[in-house]
């Protein structure tokens, strides 16, 4: 069920340049899938801001946001102790049955919602093989945690003239099914190299982040869809690349 | 009635508190937060006679005093909203809406209308003359009373329930408008839609929404919108729902002393899901503050 709930900000420390990450505890316990978001009532700006789940542990939720406008950056700021959000928001990934192969395909801080489907992944005893690419090293994003956990991770960065498509060349990783976040210009190259089955994380700047305003509506191959409400997530036959944007 | 009950047309609502057209979709999404059975009524997302897939992406920018939007009467058509979202609204909510029609023609306003007025759910029509974001239609229709005048009329022929006219802030004289509409028929005004802006992106200096126009709307056009039902309400005889930037308690009793009926609340639903239940609680207390029974008697009271 979707609330909004007062939660208590527990931490918050940067992760890398411009990225900050941030644990919440929400007033009553709630059940959030990896690939789902939060949509963040940051006091200064009209607007709520949709921010992805991590992941979640212990009833506490961990978000990595890059500060990319005045919301995000009042936020990585904010001196409150505690904050609103609506959650769960949006359809998440549909996990992988148990014991499959899988690819997790990540784009800087496309990559947040990630970290969490990797650990579900690695719950169900799945092969996972994850691609995260960043602009430059420093940028890099929960390498520590990915060293930890049982999976092939690959870092590419664009300063050394390696993207995520690459890897996926060189590794011969096409044939794979896929799940992949990132900007719209990584997903399209990622889309070329692919040729499996595949789901696609969306972002957008929405209105409500729970269906109501069609502010995030666009126009996939089976009729108009709300990237909050009947995304984010989209199965990779659904997108029509040139609505995007 | 209760102490919060107004009426509209012969319709009473137990409050006067109605979701605007475009922020409460067809009322379903709001189930999660609250039973809306709770608001006065709603006006359902503006609806045209063919679907339409509105505007493309980003439909969304936003400012200090709230937020633009260029959604472009996005909808699936009246039949598909009578044949297939009115029977699940109807099996969660008990009350009457308003049915938002948006339009390109005189005759595809009346078309819709003729439909909506065979549905018991409809308590009223909204004609929305004032969409800023679709293109030869909407707004041009409310900038010139002649033409506005013609829709209300043919839609007046073709259904027994009460039409009222959404109004743009973009017509240079308002109350011309509005009284060649009661002219015309209009049993009700809703005074306004949005105010037309852009916002341009910081780096690029380019137009955030991709319609490069939208729709201004939250607590910054509040004064605007309060003065345009301040304006028209003693140039009229026709009740008046305010709408524009209404974020509280205070602002609808404001709605109502400048002479609105009822008001109708937009952005702050989307800031805020829960917001009409929170106003609705606090306005008995407001009213007892004021030594009033019954909101009823606050409407024009700027003008007693």
């Amino acid at each position: 069920m979707v609330t909004d709930q007062l939660c208590t900000i527990l931490r918050q420390e940067p992760a890398a340049p411009d990225t900050y990450t941030l644990w919440l505890r929400p007033s009553e316990p709630v059940s959030v899938l990896p690939g789902q978001f939060l949509n963040l009532a940051i006091p200064g700006v009209t607007l709520r801001r949709p921010i992805s789940v991590t992941d979640v542990q212990d009833g506490v939720l961990r978000l990595t946001y890059r500060v990319a406008g005045k919301g995000t950056a009042l936020l990585s700021r904010y001196p409150g102790d505690t904050i609103h959000a609506i959650l769960p928001l949006g359809n998440g990934f549909s996990l992988p049955e148990a014991n499959r192969t899988v690819l997790i395909i990540g784009g800087g801080i496309g990559c947040a919602p990630l970290y969490g489907l990797v650990r579900a992944a690695v719950e169900r005893n799945c092969r996972v093989t994850v691609v995260f690419g960043f602009r430059e090293p420093k940028q890099a994003l929960f390498w520590e945690e990915l060293q930890k956990l049982p999976v092939r991770a690959h870092y590419c960065y664009d300063s050394e003239g390696e993207t995520v498509a690459t890897i996926l060349r060189q590794k011969h990783l096409e044939s794979l099914p896929f799940y992949a976040c990132g900007p719209l210009a990584m997903l399209k190259a990622v889309d070329k190299v692919m040729r499996t089955d595949g789901w696609y994380s969306l972002e957008c700047r929405m209105g409500c982040g729970f269906g109501a305003c069609m502010g995030c509506s666009v126009e996939l191959k089976s009729g108009m869809r709300r990237i909050c409400k009947d995304g984010p997530v989209f199965s990779r036959e659904e997108i029509l690349w040139a609505n995007l944007r | 009635m209760g102490e919060l009950a107004v009426t509209l047309s012969g319709l009473t609502l137990d409050n006067p508190l109605i979701p605007a057209s475009g922020t409460f979709g067809y009322g379903l999404d709001y189930l999660d937060f609250y039973d809306v059975n709770e608001v006065g009524s709603f006006a359902i997302k503006g609806t045209t006679l063919h679907p339409r897939s509105g505007n493309p992406l980003p439909r969304i920018a936003e400012y200090g005093g709230g937020m633009l939007n260029a959604v472009g009467l996005e909808n699936p058509g009246v039949d598909i909203v009578i044949s297939d979202i009115f029977p699940k609204l109807a099996a969660v909510y008990h009350g009457k809406v308003l049915a938002n029609i948006g339009g390109f023609s005189v005759q595809e306003y009346a078309e819709t209308a003729s439909r909506f007025d065979r549905e018991p759910i409809v308590g009223i029509l909204e004609l929305n003359i004032s969409c800023p974001n679709v293109h030869g239609g909407g707004m041009s229709f409310g900038t010139d009373p002649l033409l506005a005048a013609k829709v209300v009329e043919a839609v007046k022929r073709v259904t027994a329930k009460p039409v009222y006219v959404k109004c743009t802030p973009q017509c240079p004289d308002l109350v011309t408008m509005c009284r060649t509409l009661e002219s015309a028929g209009a049993d009700g005004l809703v005074l306004l839609n949005t105010f037309l802006g852009t916002r341009l992106a910081f780096r690029t200096g380019k137009p955030i929404l991709a319609n490069i126009t939208g729709g201004v709307s939250g607590a910054g056009i509040f004064p605007m919108a309060l003065y345009r039902v301040y304006e028209v309400y003693p140039k009229v005889h026709i009740p008046i729902i305010g709408c524009g930037g209404v974020t509280c308690a205070d602002d609808v009793i404001e709605m109502l002393s400048a002479g609105a009926s009822a008001v109708e609340i937009g952005t702050q639903n989307l800031i805020d899901p829960m917001c009409i239940v929170k106003i609705k609680r606090e306005l008995p207390q407001r009213l007892r503050e004021l030594g009033v029974s019954s909101l009823q008697n606050l409407i024009g009271r700027a003008f007693h």
